[in-house]
């Protein structure tokens, strides 16, 4: 999975997100400027779960990333740290000073213009530009890249984009629900982090003229959605009525529950994360929603209405209280692995991200990531974490044969890298069933390679759905039972992915194939609420009348 | 008496509270627009009644039409508080309105020996049919009672005589005419032409007759179609089709039952809505895309909503008392269930948001309503026992529980079985099941007695307003009977007068009775 920028420095604000939503140009990754044209020195810091790649002077560096960690600080003020994305592996951040060069390289010129005389359109270049600053996400990590003028950069200024918080909330697992996140996103962009943090400014109620007449008239006739329906479940949200003015009331209230949980009062704003808490893990209740609030689903909605003048005409500030002290760092000349591993890692992820936005392009960034990787890889670094973005780099590239020359040796190194064990175990089963019916079972022993790495990845976080799925379908295909634990660790699965029928569906199935049929029906009830393609939908009904149906037909 | 500057910014702010919880809410009539674009409710304020015209969407500014019912025949009454008795939209921009009918007697007349006697004439009645277009202007009354005075039959010699007033009979037949005024009622709307009210008049010379008034001219002629008269609660009118459209059903859940298939869908849908609230749809617009409903119940004095079919919205547009914030009311929580041998016991439980005790003491309240009446899912007065740091249970009687003087035992059984299931339901808000008291009025007010009376052990002391006289005697109860304050007719909540001397002696008495409950509210007085 792959995303669009995430960091904003300010100002200009948000400028990549702002040229994503207007420009018709394809935003690509830069091309970073190869170590053998360009004298800057890298440094590097690791500190806060992240790694800094930064070309950009020490001092710079370092008031960028005392920045950051401020702002992430503040922002586990206002979303708990425990629902955020949480992930063993170091994001990655790459800093880039804007005087250095940033152009396409002639490879990718090349390639376009030969795509565009192809089609028949004029090879003007136009359509293509390359993002300031990008954040690209994969399954287990994320990178930034950041240019920075370091003429007018004042770390105060630096902003977190909403997207890249509404990223952070999304990797969280279990999902927290989209009311949750939209909301959340919303009212991060109403804060204000600079001066007096946190103080969220007044409400946008749909316009600023509506906004500016409730203020003024807090008996004015507003519409909000009743409690039932600002929590329904994705599947019903797909399904209401699609009415624009419903769409833009949904999305306000969204964020003034969020807001009106945050700002009155600590017992609100913890009951705010025990009901995010539990909406993560099931479908909300009028109950679940009382155990945590103190009162029913109507009253909210009178109490949300009775907030709303007041929301829309003053600002609310969030008291931070005492923070710790920042975490101490020191900004240090990069070492050839940590160039190598973190650049390798970004041009890595710019591979995914060109395939899907402008595949004829594709080809330039593969090589480049290879460079920058095999340089240090020849060099004599066999360190797990660079062999792993190496195996990882061969699957983005389509060479999966090549892949597995570097993540095996990776995983006996004990690389913390669920992704990489998640791809060996994948390549393996499909060696395995290679020419084999799809009704053939196979023996534990058979499969033992293949689940071993998977329960490798379980120990690591983020947990990824797809490790699950590939553990279901493996025990489905096993001849012997899975053992308590096994039956566990699917069972682990499905309460975090209980919003991911895709997951669900083939937990279902390796239970119900060794006859657990009522942990089987409890998984597919957990899901029965959310949002699924069509496959999915139909294997789940039709392995529910399986399940419906006297215990022999079972399978 | 020792009233510190303390006491004295409580004691205002005791009766600022008292002044807002009893204050009468809006909206006591409200009207949708055929069109469903347009709302018009009713405003009391400081004794005088407004129209408040509002647009469901898009609002703008609010149009206020003061409704000033004809005062100038009885210009020497002290004028009383104006009450409408119809409230309906015509056509999408006009709006009629009938300010609530009064009946002025005509001073006694003195014949020819010089002895009083009453007057033969009027009396005069006082019943305009108003009009007011959407945006305020061309407001005025369209017809009133007088302008269908009669005469009896023997004063009309001619053909002619048919169309003259009761005056001009006098002056072309150089004697007096007896007149009278009938009362005047609104049918409705002709359902072809909503321009065309149709009234009746009644009650005077002739027989009740319809008349057709054209709003846009004024023109009245005698109207010979058939339009039902609308009948009054709880039958659910249809002013489109002219037709009773549901029934209104009292009871624990109050609920209409709906004759039209898609008002009963609707309903279906806003329960839905508003979950553990009672939903009440009190009117539609024409093609039914927008239905104008009522919501009560929880610790809210209730709200009015506009919902819109095509968008799914639920558009508030006014709650019945908006000085009352919802979060800082007593959370108020309805209950019910099922005794020994089937009885169904149903109630209200208030509890304090800033208890003064921890636990806080109870105060049971029986109804004052026979069987078959309900508590209503806001009371004020719960929320003024609340305000003082008790929980307060409201019990509504049950079906078919009669009260004689004899018995009511049924009654305090019931109340103490309620007692035990909320402690026994509600581990994690207890309440002290040593300093429970009682209260009631008229029906209830006995009944509070006879808790005292029968259950001494459970109830701690009571407050008994009102008692039927014919019950008093047996009020007083044996030795080892707890205290109750007895407070005669007149100590009633609805009087602002005599509301803030009620409930401070009721807070005395209960701070004096229920042992150690010795907390001081508001200001401090000695009490002797």
């Amino acid at each position: 999975m792959l995303g669009i920028v995430a960091l904003g420095v300010f100002p200009p604000a948000n400028a990549a997100e702002s040229s994503v939503a207007s420009a018709p140009a394809v935003l690509l990754p830069p091309m970073l400027v190869e170590e053998s044209k360009s004298s800057a020195p890298w440094f590097y810091v690791n500190v806060g779960g992240t790694e800094f790649l930064s070309r950009c002077s020490e001092n710079t560096t370092e008031e960028f990333v005392y920045a950051w960690l401020a702002r992430m600080q503040l922002m586990r003020v206002l979303v708990p740290e425990e629902f955020l994305a949480h992930t063993d592996i170091p994001a990655v951040c790459v800093l880039y000073a804007q005087d250095l060069d940033q152009r396409l390289s002639a490879e990718i010129q090349h390639e376009l213009e030969a795509a565009a005389k192809g089609k028949g359109d004029s090879p003007d270049g136009a359509r293509v530009n390359l993002a300031p600053n990008m954040r690209l996400g994969d399954r287990d990590m994320h990178a930034t890249i950041v240019y920075i003028d370091e003429a007018t950069f004042q770390g105060a200024q630096l902003g977190i984009s909403s997207s890249h918080v509404r990223y952070l909330l999304q990797g969280r697992v279990p999902d927290l629900p989209a009311w949750l996140v939209e909301g959340v996103e919303r009212v991060w962009r109403g804060a204000e982090f600079t001066v007096d943090p946190i103080t969220l400014r007044p409400l946008l109620w749909h316009s600023q003229d509506e906004s500016e007449e409730l203020a003024s008239d807090a008996m004015r006739p507003r519409a909000l959605l009743p409690a039932s329906e600002l929590f329904a479940s994705d599947l019903a949200r797909a399904k209401e009525n699609q009415n624009p003015r419903r769409l833009q009331t949904r999305a306000a209230e969204q964020e003034l529950f969020v807001r009106w949980a945050l700002a009155s009062g600590e017992a609100t704003h913890a009951a705010l994360w025990r009901f995010a808490a539990r909406a993560a893990e099931g479908p909300v209740t009028e109950e679940s929603f009382e155990a945590c609030f103190g009162f029913d689903f109507a009253e909210l909605r009178d109490r949300l209405s009775d907030y709303l003048p007041s929301a829309v005409a003053n600002s609310k500030r969030i008291d931070p209280g005492t923070l710790p002290d920042l975490p101490r760092f020191k900004v240090a000349r990069a070492t050839p692995n940590e160039i190598a591993r973190v650049r390798g890692e970004w041009e890595r992820l710019a591979i995914w991200h060109v395939q899907r936005r402008l595949p004829q392009a594709r080809e330039p960034y593969i090589a480049q990531a290879r460079r920058t990787l095999r340089r240090a890889y020849h060099a004599g670094d066999h360190d797990p974490r660079l062999l792993a973005i190496m195996g990882l780099c061969e699957i983005d590239a389509g060479n999966p044969a090549g892949a597995r020359e570097f993540l095996e040796p990776a995983l006996e190194g004990g690389v913390v890298r669920p992704s990489a064990y998640y791809e060996v175990a994948r390549l393996r089963f499909a060696e395995l069933r290679n020419g084999a019916p799809e009704t053939k079972r196979f023996s534990a022993a058979e499969l033992a390679p293949v689940i071993q790495p998977l329960q490798r990845a379980l120990t690591q976080a983020p947990p990824l759905a797809e490790v699950f799925v590939l553990l279901a379908e493996t025990w489905a295909r096993c001849d012997e039972s899975p053992g308590a634990v096994d039956f566990a660790e699917l069972g682990t699965g499905a309460r975090l992915f209980a919003r991911r029928p895709s997951v669900a569906w083939p937990i279902a199935q390796a239970f119900a194939r060794h006859g657990k049929k009522a942990e089987a029906i409890t998984v597919l009830d957990a899901c029965a609420a959310c949002l699924t393609d069509e496959k999915t939908s139909a294997g789940i009904t039709r392995l529910r009348a399986e399940l419906s149906a006297p215990p022999s037909l079972v399978r | 008496m020792c009233v510190c500057g303390v006491g004295l910014a409580r004691a205002a702010s005791f009766d600022a509270r008292l002044e807002a919880l009893f204050r009468p809410p809006l909206g006591d009539l409200i009207a949708l627009s055929p069109d469903g674009q347009r709302v018009a409710y009713t405003l009391p304020t400081a004794g005088k009644l407004t129209i408040v015209i509002l647009n469901v969407e898009n609002p703008g500014r609010k149009r206020t039409i003061p409704v000033d019912a004809d005062r100038d025949v009885a210009g020497n009454e002290e004028p009383s508080p104006v009450h409408l008795r119809f409230l309906r939209w015509a056509t999408a921009d006009r709006l009629i309105y009938a300010p609530a009918e009064r009946v002025v007697p005509l001073p006694p007349v003195t014949d020819k020996s010089g002895r009083s006697a009453p007057n033969p004439d009027g009396p005069m009645i006082l019943a305009p049919i108003m009009a007011v277009d959407a945006d305020g202007r061309q407001r005025g009354t369209v017809v009133d009672a007088r302008d269908f005075q009669e005469t009896p039959a023997d004063a009309v010699r001619s053909m002619a005589d048919l169309l003259r007033t009761p005056q001009e009979l006098s002056a072309v037949y150089k004697e007096p005419v007896h007149w009278r005024m009938p009362h005047l009622d609104v049918v409705g709307f002709l359902p072809d032409d909503r321009n065309q009210l149709v009234v009746e008049t009644h009650g005077a010379y002739s027989m009740p007759v319809k008349h057709l008034v054209d709003l846009r001219v004024g023109n009245v002629r005698e109207f010979g179609g058939a339009l039902a008269t609308p009948p009054g609660e709880p039958q659910v009118f249809d002013w489109f089709r002219h037709q009773v459209a549901g029934e209104r059903q009292e009871g624990v859940h109050p609920t209409t039952l709906w004759r039209d298939e898609d008002l009963g869908r609707l309903q279906r849908q806003l329960e839905g809505k508003f979950p553990r609230r009672a939903v009440e749809i009190l009117e539609w617009s024409d093609t039914h895309a927008r239905v104008l409903f009522r919501v009560t119940g929880g610790s809210d004095p209730g709200r009015v909503f506009v919902f819109q079919r095509l968008e799914d919205l639920v558009v508030e547009i006014l709650q019945r008392a908006p000085w009352l914030e919802t979060a800082k009311l007593n959370p108020t929580r309805f209950f019910e269930f099922d005794g020994a041998g089937g009885a169904h016991h149903s109630g209200y439980l208030t509890w304090p948001l800033k208890p003064r005790l921890t636990p806080p003491p109870l105060l049971v309240m029986f109804a004052s309503a026979p069987p078959g009446r309900f508590q209503p899912a806001f009371d004020p007065e719960a929320q003024v026992f609340a305000d003082r740091g008790f929980a307060v249970v409201r019990l509504n009687q049950r079906d078919g529980a009669g009260v004689t003087p004899d018995n009511g035992r049924e009654a305090v059984d019931d109340a103490r079985t309620a007692i035990e299931w909320i402690a026994a339901r509600n581990p994690e808000r207890p309440f002290d099941g040593k300093r429970v008291a009682t209260l009631g009025r008229g029906l209830g007010g006995y009944l509070a007695a006879r808790a005292l009376q029968l259950q001494p052990a459970v109830f701690r002391s009571g407050i008994v307003i009102d008692a039927p006289a014919e019950w008093r005697p047996k009020l007083a109860g044996p030795a080892g009977t707890p205290d109750h304050l007895t407070l005669e007719s007149g100590s009633t909540a609805e009087q602002p007068e005599s509301r803030v001397s009620l409930y401070r002696k009721i807070e005395d008495f209960l701070n004096l009775h229920l042992p150690s409950y010795a907390v001081k509210i508001g200001a401090t007085t000695e009490v002797p």
